[in-house]
């Protein structure tokens, strides 16, 4: 009888640790989820330079910056991360994460009311061989993510700055449809018919094709389709911010890449 | 006999169950030792991408980043070794 438990915790453990040791991979094998259910954007600064891509740290989407020709330029990136955390648990760690570095100086400025939400600003200084920088922070949780928008400039810089990054900061939004994030209806419509004769236009030369062809790589569908579009939006919608022409090109090739892939109806009705 | 054949039935019906809250608070510890992370990685990027960054004008930058078939073939971003 005395055997009985040691036995069953035997059976217990030889169940149990498969499972255990199954989900204590290594996090860092996992993918990691960058994709958000809405489309994330916030409109830059004038003037301001898309930052090179090859240096970007893993969750952030884009990045700008202001060519000053000096040695440290004001620079400005949106990072998304997936998280189940509150708002408030998420500022602790982020602040615990900062104070890791004993120079870093954190702190949790106001509220800041964006079209995304209601975001959180924080505050850091920092030191580096160009002297003491400051970095600003505006962090929204929202849908099972974390927005983050980091601004870093100079410190002794970031006043002649720091209107150009409040207003991006506020200018955070959150959509499910990029189109509907065109103020004025005309225009908006305008775009959507624009849409509509390009996604025709690939049917069309799909339907035409001998053989399956990738329309984005044909040099014809880019001459007389593809690039006049492109134009459209670069020269039309600059107000929207680079940052919502590249999610709204992206997000067009996209479409005409799963109509040729899936031989659907692409065009959009409502 | 009877104890053992007992525990066994009780094990074969909790097992899962107690697979699955381990797994749910193994997702849950790693959730919270992972948050912060897009913080992290935000301040990370804005201080390499202002000191060693360069920009692309808006008009190609636009076009290259907007291209599905270069973000499909192009290599991908640095990972720096605090990313994770």
């Amino acid at each position: 009888m005395t055997w009985t438990p040691l036995f069953i915790a035997i059976l217990c453990t030889g169940v149990a640790l498969p499972a255990f040791s199954k989900q204590h991979t290594p996090s860092t094998e996992e993918p990691l989820d960058l994709a958000a259910p809405s489309q994330c954007f916030f409109i830059p600064p004038q003037g301001w330079e898309i930052a090179d891509q090859s240096i970007l740290s893993p969750r952030v989407k884009i990045a700008f910056i202001k060519n000053t020709g000096k040695g440290f330029c004001p620079s400005l990136n949106l990072a998304i991360e997936s998280t189940q955390v509150s708002l408030v648990d998420y500022l602790k760690s982020v602040k615990a994460i900062h104070e890791q570095n004993r120079s870093n100086h954190w702190r949790q400025l106001g509220k800041v009311r964006t079209p995304a939400g209601l975001a959180q600003l924080t505050e850091m200084d920092s030191t580096t061989e160009w002297g003491p920088i400051r970095i600003l922070q505006l962090i929204l949780v929202k849908e099972g993510h974390a927005y983050v928008l980091t601004a870093a400039a100079l410190k002794e810089e970031f006043s002649n700055f720091y209107k150009e990054i409040q207003a991006s900061f506020r200018s955070l939004t959150l959509t499910t449809d990029l189109l509907a994030a065109i103020p004025q209806l005309e225009r908006k419509e305008t775009l959507k018919q624009h849409q509509q004769q390009l996604i025709a236009a690939a049917r069309e030369a799909s339907s035409k094709a001998t053989e399956p062809i990738n329309l984005l790589d044909n040099p014809l569908f880019q001459e007389e389709h593809w690039l006049p579009f492109q134009r459209t939006i670069l020269n039309n919608f600059s107000d929207m911010g680079a940052f919502w022409q590249v999610l709204f090109l992206r997000e067009i090739q996209e479409k005409l890449i799963a109509s040729q892939q899936l031989d659907i109806p692409p065009i959009d009705k409502n | 006999m009877k104890t053992l054949l007992t525990a066994l039935t009780l094990l074969s019906v909790t097992s899962p169950a107690f697979s699955d809250e381990l797994e749910n608070y193994t997702k849950d510890t790693e959730s919270i030792w992972r948050t912060g992370t897009g913080a992290e990685d935000g301040s990370f990027t804005a201080i390499s991408t202002s000191m060693f960054g360069w920009g692309i004008g808006l008009a190609a930058g636009i076009a290259i980043l907007a291209s599905v078939l270069h973000q499909s073939t192009a290599g991908h971003s640095h990972t720096h070794c605090d990313s994770d």
